[in-house]
């Protein structure tokens, strides 16, 4: 099944809702990324958003999806 | 006990940080020291990037692997999904030398190198292995006399040769973790079959996905539970949400769902604000004043 599907997306045949998670892995470094309305319940929970380590994060996977060709994959 | 840094992952910190404040308080409460892993991205997650791109997928979560390492730490998981990425990357890694050197060459262009040297915990496992069933109920201070639905989620469990966790058919260490804290885990058909949410299968087919959630809800349902208890926080979205979307088609509910860690924090006398219960799309308060009145017993 994993090869399969593998191939299929390849080919570009990746159904649209998850070609937007691929996406929002290459903008944020997350799959499912942070919005205000949960940015506020951390705050309300005192939970801290270390912006500094996502940012750094979001760098690096950046920079391994373009090298695994995984942005390129994606954008087809 | 080796040190461990907590790996949060996506769904938890950015759709349910109720679970991630109940595990600091609760791995606080009970002695363990456990550091944020700081710098970590998606696991990512099983069920796309797997079977999308195998080396991208191996990539990524060797990557957080590599972030233990430096810190010369174990990873902690509370998330089945994250827990599947980052064992089984950590395994066939280990194993598969020409894949390990695959990977390290993307690896090397952010300064990184994947070495091997440490493992992937998940929770439930941790706290039944290392900590033990009786010592964690010795810690309980507000048993909580409660009927559970456990749910154990596929990624926990599957595959089981990998896992070494025993039956996938007929698991009992998380319920024994569950019945530590003072509640009966009720049975029910369909137990260990999965919530609906996983493999892409909820982003992909949504309606096909709340079958198989509604599926499960009858059964717990008709087993008469205060709770539904998993250990996921994909499975946790699924019941919890899933359980405003049947509303839809006329099927009502209104059944709590926890992750363990809120049911252990509730059980050591943390209240259900503290462990983040009113941040789920249930919020029943004839389970809430329940919870309460146990608290106050005691």
């Amino acid at each position: 099944v994993l090869a399969l599907r593998s191939e299929a997306v390849k080919k570009g045949k990746i159904l649209p809702v998850h070609r937007n998670v691929c996406n929002f892995l290459i903008e944020t470094g997350q799959s499912i990324p942070l919005d205000d309305k949960h940015r506020d319940m951390r705050k309300k929970l005192g939970l801290r958003i270390d912006e500094a380590s996502r940012k750094k994060a979001l760098k690096e996977v950046k920079a391994l999806l373009g090298s695994t060709g995984f942005e390129e994959l994606i954008k087809k | 006990m080796r040190k461990l840094s907590l790996f949060t992952g996506c769904l938890i910190p950015n759709r349910y940080p109720g679970i991630e404040k109940a595990t600091m308080l609760v791995l606080e409460r009970i002695g363990i020291k456990c550091s944020e892993l700081k710098e970590a991205a998606c696991c990512p997650a099983p069920g796309i990037y797997r079977s999308f791109d195998n080396i991208t997928w191996l990539t990524l979560a060797s990557r957080n692997l590599v972030l233990a390492e430096e810190k010369g730490t174990d990873i902690l998981t509370i998330c089945n999904g994250c827990f599947s990425s980052l064992m089984d990357a950590n395994n066939i890694l280990k194993t598969d030398a020409g894949l390990r050197n695959e990977v390290n060459a993307h690896l090397q262009k952010i300064g990184k190198e994947y070495r091997g040297t440490i493992e992937v915990r998940h929770i439930i496992e941790f706290l039944h292995t290392d900590i033990g069933v009786n010592k964690l109920g010795d810690a309980i201070e507000k048993p909580l006399e409660i009927r559970a639905a456990v749910h154990y989620g596929c990624h926990l469990l599957k595959p089981t040769r990998e896992r070494k966790l025993g039956s996938a058919q007929f698991p009992v260490f998380f319920d024994e973790l569950v019945e530590a804290t003072g509640a009966k885990s009720v049975p029910y058909e369909g137990k260990t079959s999965c919530c609906g949410a996983g493999g892409g299968v909820r982003s992909a087919m949504l309606e096909t996905s709340f079958k198989m959630t509604e599926y499960k809800l009858d059964r717990i349902q008709k087993a008469g539970v205060d709770c539904i208890i998993d250990t996921c926080p994909f499975c946790h979205l699924q019941y919890d949400a899933g359980q405003i979307e049947l509303e839809k088609s006329g099927k009502y509910y209104d059944i709590p769902v926890l992750h363990f860690t809120q049911l252990l924090g509730l059980a050591l006398g943390f209240t259900p604000d503290e462990v983040g219960l009113h941040l789920n799309e249930i919020v029943n308060l004839k389970f809430e004043e329940k919870i309460a009145q146990i608290q106050k017993w005691y």
